[in-house]
């Protein structure tokens, strides 16, 4: 079973079209990632399968139910991360973490205090849980936000940027967290990031969209690949000589050599690494070149990303 | 119920966010206690303007001449005094009617009071009026100036002319009396008014009604929540006020029942309305402005200060339409006068004001904006 589900889903907000026919599936437990460029539509997305907004033309349905005609049951099974925290001020962490987990329905108290301090203690927030959210610096209100999303164990998440504005290590946290939740309580959760590297690290598959509409969908390795195709061979040289150039120049499954400025380095472009490397490995040392280091290299995420999004804009 | 639930914890997580804000307090339970100690003490003091009075001429002539009206002329002497100023009633029941008029103070003029005294028979007029107002002593000491003065032109010193006092069971209000009722319709109106009006802009500007939007908590579940707290904020404020008017100033005021209808629906009134000028508004700056329009003109013509019988007219008809002045009418009848009548239709007004504020604070509440 699929935990959401779209089909030609279309926002217009009056004659401007914000999200185009859009149609994804997310598998139960899935961890699906959401990215593009600012304005692409990923919130405008989100807003309408949180039941927050309706959309002008399509059909979604999230943990089952229509988001048109069960916005009630949607919104019970989903936890959401707004782009806003939005917290009471004046209240203290736990204050407010507390009165979320009852407004969601965790009703015993037990179970409330202890799910509650699990979660600031996994953020380093517990030390501060009776400080006023004022005073909470802008991560510490995002960890909040986040404690507050997924306070009540809902099934699946809706997560707008988690890790915009936060500190590196922050950032891991939160990845931890989604990571966690996606494998101990088999969430399904629903990433909207431009951190490539979150969605590299943590996502199954992710869609690119652009001006309202899906660009491409798959795993992080298969849009890597269909993007910006081939390996790269780097092998690390005491030093690169003609002979050894030429020999590496001859192997047929060589389809582009260079080297680098420092002149230390060959570099290779493949077809198959698995195969290649220990040939051109091989035919270096014959050519007594003093092999240091040999390193696969594949385009990032966000190599292959940005050069997506080029292309598209261009057309 | 889940709901009830809801509410309960919105109620607790809401209060605390007003209780933490010092300025919140201040207005709703400090503020009003200062104005009672200032308008209270500025005004102790006995007011010198004169006092209306409900009379019942039952004289039954002879009338044929103007000089032969010995009735007309005693009231005319009255009316000349310029303490007093008559004002003539018909009715069956003459106690009944001082109490519809939320007064303790009448004269009676007997019947044949023009024969007995041309014949120079005895006259007893009965002047109502609790003995221990201020006043009360006016009043007598009036009507026993004018009636010897009678006495002594008819008859040389004869006494023909007496009266006996009557006593009605509530004393002739002091300000400060007024006063309180006064300042409870005013802590009734503006502490919802400014906090609601400020927090229902605030939570639409920084996102928080989308937050809510997002938890089971309904709309009505909110509004009621906060409806709660203003009754209890109110109570509180009342009992406040109450206490330092009688302690400060010996205020005199009647602790019933039928206060509560007006504890109650008085907030509900004024927390809707906040919502309402709080919702159909774009940011929290306009929210402010319109409050402000709503608000002050009720402050102050709503007979909170003053009893409005000291406006002119056109302030009094202005005070009509104002929904405050149907509170504190019909607190004034309940704790000054005893009133029932009065207070009955006063909070018959209140109500219907108030489900229609109410209707539409609900209709046109969004919790969040496409
Ligand atoms: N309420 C609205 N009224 C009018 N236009 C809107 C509204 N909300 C969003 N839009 C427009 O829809 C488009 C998509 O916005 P959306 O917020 O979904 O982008 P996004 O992908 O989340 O961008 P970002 O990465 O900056 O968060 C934008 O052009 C935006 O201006
Ligand atoms: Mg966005």
């Amino acid at each position: 079973m699929y935990s959401v589900v779209t089909e030609g889903l279309t926002k217009k907000f009056n004659s401007f079209t914000a999200v185009n026919h859009l149609s994804l599936e997310i598998g139960e437990g899935e961890v699906f990632g959401l990215l593009g460029p600012n304005g692409a539509g990923k919130t405008t997305t989100l807003r309408m399968l949180a039941c927050l907004i309706a959309p002008t033309e399509g059909s979604a349905a999230v943990a089952g139910y229509d988001i048109q005609s069960d916005p009630l049951k949607v919104r019970q099974s989903v936890g959401i991360l707004t782009e806003n925290p939005s917290l009471y001020e004046r209240l203290t962490a736990l204050e407010n973490m507390d009165f979320f987990a009852q407004a969601y329905g965790l009703l015993d108290p037990q179970e409330r205090s202890r799910r509650i301090r699990a979660l600031l203690e996994f953020f380093n927030l517990w030390d501060r849980r009776n400080d006023k959210v004022a005073t909470f610096s802008k991560g510490m209100k995002q960890k909040l936000a986040i404690v507050r999303a997924t306070v009540h164990k809902p099934p699946i998440l809706f997560l707008d940027e988690p890790t915009a504005g936060l500190d590196p290590e922050s950032a891991k946290e939160i990845r931890d967290l989604m990571a966690a939740l996606s494998q101990q309580e088999k969430s399904t959760i629903l990433l909207c990031t431009h951190h490539l590297e979150d969605a590299e690290k943590l996502c199954r598959r992710v869609m690119i969209m652009n001006r309202g509409t899906c660009i491409i969908v798959g795993s992080p390795d298969e849009l890597r690949e269909k993007i910006s195709g081939q390996p790269v061979i780097q092998i690390g040289l005491k030093q690169v000589n003609a002979k050894v150039l030429a020999a590496v120049k001859a192997n047929p499954q060589a389809k582009e050599v260079t080297v680098n400025p420092q002149e230390v380095a060959l570099m290779v472009t493949v077809d198959d690494a698995r195969s290649a490397t220990p040939e051109l490995v091989e035919e270096v040392v014959q050519a007594k070149g003093q092999v240091l280091s040999v390193n696969v290299l594949r385009p990032s995420l966000e190599e292959a990303y940005l050069k997506l999004i080029k292309e598209e804009n261009k057309q | 119920m889940g709901s009830g639930r809801r509410i309960l914890s919105d109620f607790k997580v809401f209060s605390r966010g007003y209780l933490r804000n010092k300025f919140g307090l201040f207005f709703g339970l400090i503020f009003p206690v200062i104005l009672i100690l200032i308008f209270g003490a500025i005004f102790s003091g006995n007011s010198s303007s004169t006092i209306d009075i409900y009379t019942q001429n039952q004289d039954t002539g002879p009338f044929e001449s103007p000089q032969l009206d010995i009735a007309s002329q005693f009231l005319q002497a009255l009316n000349s005094s310029s303490t007093i100023r008559v004002i003539t009633v018909e009715t069956s029941n003459f106690t009944n009617y001082l109490a519809e008029h939320s007064s303790s103070d009448g004269i009676i003029i007997p019947a044949n009071f023009s024969a007995n005294y041309l014949a120079a028979s005895p006259i007893n007029i009965t002047v109502y009026g609790n003995p221990t107002s201020s006043t009360n002593g006016i009043i007598v000491g009036t009507v026993s100036a004018v009636s010897n003065l009678f006495n002594l032109q008819r008859f040389n010193g004869e006494a023909v002319i007496g009266f006996t006092q009557s006593t009605i069971g509530f004393e002739n209000p002091q300000y400060v009396d007024l006063l309180i009722p006064g300042l409870i319709g005013f802590s009734i109106l503006v502490s919802p008014m400014f906090s609601l009006v400020n927090i229902s802009s605030e939570y639409k500007k920084n996102k928080l009604f989308k937050q809510l939007s997002l938890t089971p908590i309904t709309k009505m579940e909110w509004l009621a929540s906060k409806i709660l707290w203003y009754i209890v904020l109110t109570l509180a404020s009342f009992l406040l006020m109450v206490a330092v008017g009688v302690v400060v100033f010996g205020a005199h005021v009647n602790l019933t029942l039928g206060l509560l209808p007006f504890l109650i629906i008085g907030p509900t009134l004024f927390a809707s309305l906040g919502m309402l000028v709080g919702t159909v508004t774009k940011n929290p700056e306009t929210a402010g402005v319109i409050g402000n329009i709503v608000t002050f003109p009720m402050m102050f013509l709503a007979g909170t200060f003053f009893p409005i019988s000291i406006m002119p007219d056109y302030l009094q008809n202005i005070a009509h339409v104002l929904p405050l002045f149907y509170i504190v009418e019909g607190l004034n009848n309940v704790m000054v006068y005893g009133n029932i009548t009065g207070a009955l239709i006063d909070i018959a007004i209140v109500s219907v004001i108030t489900v229609i504020i109410f209707a539409a604070a609900v209709k046109l509440f969004k919790w969040r904006e496409d």
